[in-house]
C-alpha cells in the first residue's frame, strides 16, 4: 500500500526522472511508429492491390515476421548497428536512434499485416475499379490508403501500443542508459529487479493508461469506419 | 424517386458533357465499335470462356445473358482489359488492345468506362470528388475538371448533390455517380457488370433509362452483363446468350426473346430464374 501511494506521488508530484522517462518512451514510440508506418502502410496496400505470383507467400511472410519475438528483432537490428555491422559507423547502438530503429523494425510487419488484413474488408473489386478509372500505380496506392484510412489508423495505433509496451528491443539496443535511452519498460524491468517498486508501479499505471487510450482510439476508428 | 437527369439529346446538341470553356476543340470520342474476337480464358486448366466473339455497335446496348458461371463476367473483364485472354483479341474502334502493358494499357483503359454492381465509390470524397478522380488521374487541368464534373453530374441528375459525401446517397444515386465517373474520361465504350443487380425495381428502371439516354445521346457502345432478363429485355438492342463459356446465340433482343434459337436461350426466356442457377 505504501509503494502504491509512493507511486502515485511520483506522478502527481511531478518527479522529474519519472516524467522524463515517460516523455522519452512516448517520443521513441512516436518516431518508431512513424518510421514503421511509412513503409508498412504502402506495403500492406500494395499487397492488397497487387496481382502477382507469390502473393500468398508474401502475405504469409509478413504475417510470420510479425510473430518474431522482440529480442530476436533486437538481435537482428543489433547485428546491423553494432560497431562491426554495416551501419556501425552511424553510432546508433546504445543511442536513441538505435531504439527507434529497432522498434520500427518490430512494428513494420505489424503495420503491413494489419493494413493488408484491414483493407480486405473493402470490396475486392476496388483495385480493379481504380484500374478502370485509368489510375496509375501510385495514384491507386494513394486512393486505397485514403479509402482504408480507418483500418490504417487502427494499424498505426496498434503499432504504437506494441512499441510503447516492448522491452527487449529497448534494452538490447538502447542499453537502458539513465537520462538517455531509458524508457518506461526498461525502467520497470530494472527497478523491479532491484526490488524498488514505486517508480515501476507509477510507470506501470502510465503504460496501462496508454494501452487503454490506444484501445479507445482504435475503437473510435472502427466506429467511424462503419 | 429518381429523375433521369437532363435529356442527353438536348445536352449533346447543345454541347457535349466533355466540352470545356477553355478547350473548344475537345472532341467526344464516341462512335467506336467494341469487338471481341474468339476470346478464350481458362483458370487453373478449367475453361471459363471458349472462343467467344461479339460486336457492339456504337449507339447500341448489347446485353450478355446466361446462367451463373456461364463466363459473362470474365468476358466483360477481358473487354475491360482487367483480364488477359489466353487467346483471341479485343478491339476498340478496330484497334487491337489485347496484350498491351504500361502506359499503352493505361491509355487503352481510359477509352472504356466500367460500372460495377457494387459502385465502389470513394467514401472519402464527395460526388464531385468521385467524378473528378479519373480526370485527375488523366492529368486534366483543375479548372476544366470542375466544369466537366458539373456537366457530368447534371447529366445523371445529381448536380444539386455535387458537394455531398457519397456515403449518404441511396443505391440509385451511388450508381448514378458511378456512371458519371465512368463517363468522365470520354470513353468510347461503356461496360456494365450487373450494374442494376443491387438496386430495387424502381431504381433499376431509372438507372436503365439513364443508360439508354447515354446510348442515345453520346452514341456509346454499351456492353451490359446481367442476370436480370427484364433488364436485357428493357434496354438491350442486341443480346448474346452464353452457356458453359461459349456464345450460343446472338441477335436482336426482340428476336432472341421472342424466339430463342438455342437451348440455353429458350431456358432463360421460359424461366428468368434460370439465370441465377449455376
Amino acid at each position: 500500500m505504501e509503494s502504491l501511494l509512493e507511486a502515485v506521488s511520483l506522478l502527481v508530484g511531478g518527479d522529474r526522472e519519472t516524467w522524463w522517462t515517460i516523455a522519452t518512451s512516448v517520443r521513441f514510440s512516436l518516431w518508431s511508429t512513424v518510421f514503421a508506418v511509412i513503409p508498412g502502410v504502402p506495403l500492406g496496400a500494395a499487397l492488397f492491390l497487387g496481382r502477382f505470383k507469390g502473393k500468398r507467400a508474401a502475405v504469409a511472410l509478413v504475417n510470420a515476421v510479425m510473430a518474431v519475438p522482440t529480442v530476436v528483432v533486437g538481435l537482428f537490428v543489433y547485428s546491423f548497428i553494432s560497431r562491426s555491422g554495416p551501419l556501425g559507423s552511424l553510432g546508433l547502438l546504445y543511442a536513441p536512434g538505435g531504439v527507434v530503429l529497432g522498434q520500427a523494425a518490430l512494428a513494420f510487419p505489424l503495420v503491413a499485416a494489419m493494413s493488408y488484413t484491414g483493407l480486405q474488408k473493402l470490396d475486392p473489386r476496388y483495385g480493379e475499379t481504380l484500374l478502370t478509372l485509368g489510375a496509375g500505380p501510385w495514384r491507386r496506392l494513394a486512393a486505397i490508403i485514403r479509402e482504408g484510412r480507418y483500418v490504417i489508423t487502427q494499424a498505426t495505433l496498434a503499432a504504437f501500443g506494441r512499441v510503447a509496451g516492448e522491452v527487449g528491443v529497448s534494452m538490447m539496443l538502447g542499453g537502458n542508459i539513465r537520462w538517455y535511452t531509458r524508457t518506461m519498460t526498461t525502467t520497470i524491468a530494472l527497478d523491479a529487479s532491484k526490488g524498488e517498486f514505486e517508480r515501476a508501479l507509477s510507470l506501470g499505471f502510465v503504460l496501462l493508461a496508454l494501452a487503454l487510450l490506444v484501445n479507445f482510439l482504435s475503437h473510435l476508428a472502427v466506429r467511424d469506419g462503419r | 424517386m429518381f429523375h433521369a437527369g437532363r435529356p442527353l439529346k438536348a445536352a449533346s446538341r447543345d454541347r457535349s458533357p466533355f466540352h470545356t470553356e477553355s478547350d473548344e476543340t475537345v472532341p467526344f470520342r464516341s462512335r467506336q465499335r467494341l469487338e471481341l474476337r474468339s476470346l478464350t480464358k481458362s483458370f487453373g486448366g478449367r475453361p471459363v470462356v471458349v472462343d467467344a466473339s461479339l460486336s457492339v455497335r456504337p449507339g447500341s446496348i448489347h446485353g450478355v445473358i446466361g446462367r451463373s458461371g456461364a463466363g459473362k463476367s470474365t468476358l466483360l473483364r477481358m473487354a475491360a482489359l482487367l483480364e488477359e485472354p489466353d487467346s483471341g483479341v479485343a478491339l476498340y474502334g478496330g484497334v487491337p488492345v489485347t496484350g498491351l502493358s504500361g502506359s499503352a494499357l493505361l491509355s487503352a483503359r481510359r477509352r472504356v468506362g466500367v460500372v460495377f454492381q457494387s459502385f465502389n465509390l470513394f467514401s472519402s470524397r464527395t460526388a464531385a470528388g468521385n467524378v473528378a478522380f479519373p480526370l485527375e488521374a488523366a492529368g486534366v487541368r483543375r479548372r476544366d475538371i470542375r466544369e466537366r464534373v458539373v456537366r457530368l453530374l447534371d447529366l445523371v441528375g445529381l448536380a444539386d448533390k455535387a458537394d455531398q459525401p457519397v456515403g449518404r446517397f441511396s443505391g440509385g444515386e451511388k450508381q448514378r455517380v458511378a456512371i458519371a465517373r465512368a463517363l468522365a474520361n470520354e470513353p468510347e465504350i461503356l461496360l456494365c457488370d450487373e450494374a442494376t443487380s443491387a438496386l430495387d425495381p424502381e431504381t433499376t428502371r431509372s438507372v436503365l433509362d439513364l443508360i439508354a439516354s447515354i446510348r442515345d445521346g453520346l452514341s456509346l457502345a454499351v456492353l451490359m452483363v446481367t442476370h436480370q432478363m427484364e433488364v436485357a429485355r428493357r434496354v438491350c438492342d442486341e443480346v448474346t446468350v452464353m452457356d458453359a463459356g461459349r456464345v450460343v446465340e446472338t441477335g436482336p433482343a426482340r428476336a432472341v426473346f421472342s424466339s430463342p434459337s438455342s437451348e440455353a436461350g429458350r431456358r432463360l426466356v421460359a424461366d428468368p430464374a434460370e439465370a441465377f442457377r449455376a
